[in-house]
Order: C-alpha cells, then sequence, then structure tokens
C-alpha cells in the first residue's frame, strides 16, 4: 500500500528506493534518493521495508559446514580481539587490516593508501599472501604510519604447531629475525613492530624451531 | 601406604564426583547453550567469549553456507566466516533487536563481506542461474535448521516462486553478488531503466507476499 502522504517526487523515484534497499544504486541516483529520504518519512519507512526483504532473501541459501577447526579460528580470533588492548591506533591498525585481508584475498602483492582521519597520517599498507609447499596459507600485511611499521600476519593450515620465528629479508641481502609467535593446531595470528622501513622488507618468512620454513611472502 | 600411593587411589574417585565449581560451569555453560540470540548477542556486547563460543556453534553453519554460496571458494570463505563473526563480536553492543532478528543481522554482515571479497576480485564466480540456493522448488529440510526459521525460509522460497524469472535473476545478481543496477543491465544486455524496475518489481512483490498483502 502506498502511504497517502507521498507525492510526485516520490513516484519519479519509485524504481530507485528499491533498487538502493537491495544496495544496487549508485553514483548520482544513489545520492539523488537519499537526499530525497532526509526530507521524506514515508519513502524512509518504505525503504526499511523493502530493505528488510532484501535481508530476508539470504535465509534462502543452504547452510554448509565449515572445514574442521573452524569454530576454534574463530574464536581465537575473537579471544585475541578481546584480550587486547584497545590503544587507538591499533584499531587504526585493525581496520586497515580488515580492508586489506580482503584486498589480498584476491591474491597477488596489493599497496594501498589509506587515511584513517582527517587529522591522522596517511597510512601505506603493503600486502601479499603466505605460500608454502606443505599447505600452510596466510597473509602478511606491511603498514607504514610515519617513521613507523608494523607487520600484521595470519596464518592458517600449518603443518605445524608451537614457536615459530618469523624472519624478514631485506633489500641489501641480510636477514632480521623480529620475533617469535606460537601456532595453535596449524592457526596463528600476529602483530609486531618492524625495526626496519616497510619499503626495505623483500621476504617475509615463517621457520619452525627446526630451521625449515613454514611459508614464505614475497613483498616485492 | 605411602602418600602417594593414597593420593593416586583418591584420583579416580575426584573424577567420578566433580566438585562443585565444575557442576556450576557446566550448568552455566549449558545455560548459555540454550540461551536465544538475543541474549547470546547480549552476551557478547558484554565481552562474555563463552557467549560468543555459544552463538559461532549454533551458526557457523549458516554464515559458512552464506560465505560459499557467495564466494564459491572454501578458503576464502572461510575467511569471510571468520571475519563475520569477529564483525559481531564488535558490533554486538549495537545490535537492536527490534529492527531485525539476530540471525538476519548475522546473515546481512557476512553478505556484505563475502559481496566486498568478490568486488576486490572484481569476479561473479558462478552464473547466477547456477546458484544451488536459487533452485527454489528444492524442498529439502536442513537437519539442524529450527523449526521455526525452516518456515520462515519455506515463505521466502514460495515468495520468490511467485516472482518472473529475469526479475528473480535481477535480485539474485543485486541481492548477493551485490552488482548495481548498471551492471545487471550491462550482464543481461538491458537498458538501465529495465534492469531497475526488474529489481522493484521482484523486491516489491516479495515483500507484499511475506506481509500478507498479496496471496
Amino acid at each position: 500500500m502506498e502511504p497517502t502522504s507521498r507525492g510526485s517526487d516520490c513516484d519519479a523515484l519509485h524504481d530507485d528506493l528499491a533498487v538502493l534497499a537491495i544496495g544496487a544504486l549508485t553514483g548520482h541516483d544513489r545520492a539523488r534518493v537519499l537526499a530525497h529520504l532526509e526530507g521524506c518519512p514515508p519513502c524512509a519507512a518504505e525503504l526499511e521495508e523493502l530493505a528488510a526483504t532484501a535481508d530476508g532473501l539470504t535465509a534462502l541459501i543452504p547452510e554448509a559446514t565449515p572445514p574442521e577447526g573452524f569454530s576454534d579460528r574463530a574464536m581465537a580470533m575473537i579471544r585475541a580481539e578481546h584480550s587486547a588492548p584497545h590503544r587507538p591506533f591499533v584499531r587504526r591498525l585493525a581496520a586497515v587490516a580488515a580492508v586489506v585481508a580482503l584486498l589480498a584475498l584476491g591474491g597477488g602483492v596489493g599497496a594501498i593508501v589509506s587515511s584513517t582521519g582527517h587529522d591522522a597520517p596517511a597510512t601505506a599498507v603493503r600486502s601479499a599472501p603466505l605460500h608454502s609447499t606443505s599447505g600452510a596459507e596466510g597473509t602478511v600485511l606491511l603498514v607504514s604510519t610515519g617513521q613507523k611499521g608494523w607487520l600484521v600476519m595470519t596464518l592458517h593450515d600449518a603443518p605445524t604447531s608451537g614457536t615459530v620465528t618469523c624472519t624478514l629479508a631485506l633489500a641489501d641481502g641480510t636477514h632480521r629475525a623480529i620475533g617469535a609467535f606460537s601456532l595453535a593446531t596449524g592457526y596463528g595470528s600476529w602483530t609486531a613492530r618492524i625495526p626496519v622501513p616497510v619499503s626495505s622488507v623483500r621476504w617475509v618468512d615463517v621457520v619452525n624451531d627446526s630451521g625449515t620454513t613454514v611459508a614464505s611472502a614475497r613483498i616485492g | 601406604m605411602s602418600v602417594v600411593g593414597s593420593m593416586a587411589s583418591c584420583l579416580p574417585e575426584m573424577e567420578l564426583v566433580p566438585n562443585d565449581r565444575r557442576i556450576g560451569r557446566r550448568r552455566r555453560w549449558n545455560e548459555i547453550r540454550d540461551a536465544s540470540d538475543e541474549a547470546l548477542v547480549a552476551g557478547m556486547a558484554s565481552g562474555d567469549d563463552r557467549a560468543a563460543a555459544a552463538f559461532v556453534q549454533r551458526h557457523e553453519r549458516r554464515v559458512f553456507g552464506i560465505a560459499l554460496a557467495i564466494t564459491a571458494n572454501r578458503s576464502t570463505a572461510e575467511d569471510v566466516a571468520q571475519e563475520a563473526f569477529l564483525r559481531a563480536w564488535r558490533h554486538a553492543a549495537v545490535f537492536d533487536p527490534r529492527r531485525a532478528p539476530a540471525t538476519s543481522w548475522l546473515s546481512t554482515i557476512t553478505r556484505n563481506l563475502a559481496i566486498d571479497s568478490l568486488r576486490l576480485q572484481r569476479a561473479v564466480p558462478i552464473d547466477p542461474d547456477d546458484a544451488v540456493w536459487l533452485e527454489i522448488d528444492n524442498n529439502e529440510v536442513q537437519p539442524e535448521a529450527h523449526a521455526e526459521h525452516a518456515d520462515a525460509v519455506e515463505r521466502v522460497r514460495a515468495a520468490l516462486r511467485t516472482v518472473p524469472v529475469d526479475q528473480r535473476r535481477a535480485l539474485v545478481r543485486s541481492a548477493f553478488y551485490g552488482q548495481s543496477a548498471t551492471e545487471i543491465a550491462v550482464a543481461e544486455a538491458i537498458p538501465l531503466g529495465t534492469a531497475k524496475s526488474r529489481i522493484r518489481l521482484g523486491l516489491s512483490k516479495v515483500r507484499d507476499i511475506l506481509s500478507g498483502e498479496e496471496e
């Protein structure tokens, strides 16, 4: 039923309201509808209904059993975040990491520049997939904010548990071990300061106790 | 009898008769496991990771199913599903149960993350016509689905069944693959206005049927 207070402007936007509700409206059309919604409660209510309907379509997708250990890995991520200190920089880093982790899903090495706020320095991020011959996979992010550099790494399906060491191979041919972290049932997630400029890093290696390389990422 | 022997002989008995603390912990876990979704999300908002564990266990198949259907890649789907639960944990405090059930909220988070990953790959991995969940005549009952949810699914499926296939395809492309109306127009070789109309007609029809305005 059409709300009685809707006018000719509303009728002109009829299709676009549904297209916006399902997330398929872009550019100028999207801006026009959003501007209209500011002053039109009936259209805003209609949009809410249509958006709820669009969300409800997701219920049709069949369930699927995730890989073994999925809930343990999901809880490890949640507990890691729960216990992490919530300093502003860590939160900014996490936001950048989330975006770039998705970028890295597409494979290959990516680089983006992101600004986290009008008063924050630009953050340069390089991402690369971790590869191995053993089945281990993961993502490395190198984040530089001003003079500081950070490394964010997730690794899964590694055929090992216990302590592993992260080593950087630098452009001048030297290697630098920057710390150790633990893998639980082949999964680990880790963040660390890096003591060298991000631009000098060529490879990131993960090495186990016996000196074998578990996984490597080529940065540049 | 040595002290060591005496202690050792006590161990099986200690295993058989758990102390009150262990019983309390188990009872608490049972309570959490049986709690409503909304109660679990409230627990997550207060930082209770046991509520999160119960929430993950309860919904991992649904979340992974959505991620897998959209990305068509098990490794990507696992990353998306993990991120979805992490987002739910982070944003539990702003979840409003009056606006939508927790399952819809979680499904929308998952869908949006999966669509984001597709956009970054600039790919629609499978033909929308081939999506298994588009087979709306499939009446298979999912074994772990709650009866209430199964009923809701059937209502949506029945509603979508009434929508002409060209409109249904436009809904699938936009709702599940995140395609814009412009992208749909190009993919289907139709004018932009037609793509928009298909979305509006299809979505309105589903909405009207679900709200009981049309049978």
